[in-house]
């Protein structure tokens, strides 16, 4: 091993498992493993061009992956899965509470809901969350902003009590 | 809590969840496998910067399916090392074909012409089931000057097996001279949407057909349709190939407006029919192959054999359609950058390969010949 398999392998160590959280996120984990491997492949052979801090430029790349190769079709089904599969496990509170802002937040466009987990779940700075949707900072702001209204009013939107099995995955439901 | 920090609460725990260790050395491998980028270009390089004379190096080297060791990129030359494990990346291959295809000696005719075999399999309904090829073979001429006619001639040319055991079937079916195969639609297995039609074992009639051209000067399709003049002239610049490609982009598949597809896959599927079909200067074919180069998700195989035994490399990109994954395949020689076939195979049967087996190489054109002619059909 030379010095750059170790730099390499301290970065993957350091960042793997938020790149997985983010694909997990936006596609589900039945292909996150896919995404995540093939995204740190890419790192490797550009190892050069691999900036001080990672992390973006590796959700960045790993986000180019899930959009080139994989159809949308199968990202929406493998986070459908996803979604159902957040839920389970849960107390009951918990689950109405989480159902509730799942449910708004699987209402969203992919574009804001993109945006709203980049800060909330990856806890990307908005710099950082900008340079991966390859956007300016302030264009980010207006978006997040916009995004945030529309995650807002999809909440208010969503009865207080629902029935989430029959929401979320009727061909669970008893 | 407002709606970010309810979203922030909703977040799942197990997101967080520790990367397991067999999952890590399978990624790791994975990515060490992985020729370094800059490296190869740095080693590379110089190699052709040496003229004609030192490229044709170069490509004997590359012919010859050298492999580097990839503990040896620190150092700044090739070295050698025919037990290393790591083929030479997409990238490498690519560039290189770009240089031998600009490096080819190409003059104008009054005529394009080509000729291709089309190989598509099927699978034949009965007891026993198995596969055949059914084959056509194409002549096409596109003239260089505006205004006249493109011509074609094609010809069934009956069936032949993708394999022993799918000959032995049919022969245990009796060796019927005629067959017939179900073309089925993308739907869930199980279902009898299936269209059915015979094909014969002996070659068809050869038909001949002549149409005026598009607009009177329209001759192919690349993104959109395009004249001669417009194919002589393109960017010979590999970015500016692309931007001129990239107009035509829409943001959907080539064959329906309703099927998404990315520029990624939009732009190989156009720059593969760019190579392997029409009449552009050497230049333009160099040009393409470094915008293929450039591509995050082409990947290339070697030693690649096409139906008329010829050895090639192939440059592939994996699609998803209507069910199955399909490895699209372009597959050149590496010592002309000249097309030798386009073709396809089954990486997951679904949708209307859903009746083949994974790894069949279910659809293929065959490119016979193709360049400029003084001679008519």
């Amino acid at each position: 091993m030379n010095e750059d398999h170790r730099r390499f392998t301290e970065m993957y160590d350091g960042c793997r498992q938020r790149v997985w959280a983010y694909v997990v996120s936006r596609a589900g984990r039945q292909i996150a493993d896919e995404v995540v491997s093939e995204t740190f492949a890419i790192a490797w052979r550009r190892l050069d061009d691999l900036p001080e801090q990672p992390l973006p430029w590796l959700i960045g790349v790993a986000r180019n992956v899930l959009r080139e190769n994989i159809r949308a079709q199968v990202r929406r089904d493998s986070l459908q899965a996803e979604l159902r599969a957040w839920t389970e496990g849960d107390h009951a509170e918990q689950v109405a509470e989480r159902l509730e802002v799942l449910r708004a937040l699987a209402s969203l466009s992919e574009d804001d809901r993109e945006l709203l987990l980049l800060v909330a779940w990856q806890g990307l700075a908005v710099k950082d969350a900008a340079a991966v949707v390859g956007c300016g900072q302030a264009a980010f702001r207006v978006r997040l902003h916009r995004a945030r209204k529309r995650l807002t009013r999809a909440l208010e939107e969503t009865p207080a009590r629902i029935s989430p099995q029959v929401r979320i995955s009727p061909q669970e439901c008893s | 809590m407002n709606s970010m920090e309810r979203l922030r609460a909703a977040r799942p725990a197990h997101l967080d969840t520790p990367t397991d260790p067999g999952t890590r050395t399978r990624e790791l491998d994975h990515a060490f496998s992985q020729h370094r980028q800059t490296a190869s270009r740095r080693s590379f390089r110089p190699v052709w910067g040496l003229g004609l004379a030192g490229a044709v190096t170069a490509a004997a080297v590359v012919a010859s399916g050298v492999l580097f060791d990839p503990q040896a990129e620190v150092s700044t030359d090739p070295v050698v090392a025919p037990t290393a494990s790591v083929a030479l990346d997409a990238r490498t291959v690519l560039l290189s074909a770009a240089t031998q295809a600009e490096a080819q000696q190409e003059k104008t005719g009054t005529w394009w012409s080509s000729t291709s075999v089309q190989r598509h399999m099927s699978r034949v309904q009965g007891e026993p089931s198995y596969a055949v090829y059914e084959l056509s073979e194409t002549e096409a001429w596109t003239p260089y000057a505006p205004g006249g006619e493109q011509i074609s001639r094609s010809q069934r040319r009956g069936f032949e097996f993708p394999s022993p055991e799918d000959e032995a079937a049919w022969k245990q079916a009796g060796s019927p001279s005629k067959v017939s195969v179900g073309a089925p639609k993308p739907v869930k297995a199980g279902s009898a949407e299936q269209a059915s039609y015979p094909i014969d074992r002996e070659p068809g009639k050869e038909r001949v057909s002549r149409s005026r051209l598009v607009d009177g000067d329209k001759v192919f399709w690349l993104g959109k349709n395009v004249t001669m003049k417009e194919l002589q002239e393109l960017p010979g610049d590999p970015k500016r190939l692309k931007a001129w490609l990239l107009r035509s982009y829409k943001g959907h598949d080539t064959e329906s407006s309703s099927v998404p597809m990315t520029s990624e896959a939009w732009l190989y599927r156009v720059t593969t029919g760019l190579i392997a079909d029409m009449p552009v200067t050497p230049k333009v074919r160099g040009a393409a192959f470094r915008m293929l180069a450039e591509l995050k998700t082409v990947q290339v195989v070697e030693n690649v054999t096409d139906f008329e035994g010829r050895s090639g490399t192939a440059v592939t990109m994996k699609e998803k359609a209507s069910g199955a994954v399909l490895l699209n395949r372009l597959v050149f020689d590496r010592a002309t950058g000249r097309a030798l076939q386009t073709d396809s195979v089954i990486v997951e049967p679904g949708g209307y390969q859903r009746t083949l087996p994974a790894g069949a190489l279910w659809n293929a054109v065959t490119i016979v010949s193709s360049g400029w002619t003084e001679e008519a059909p």
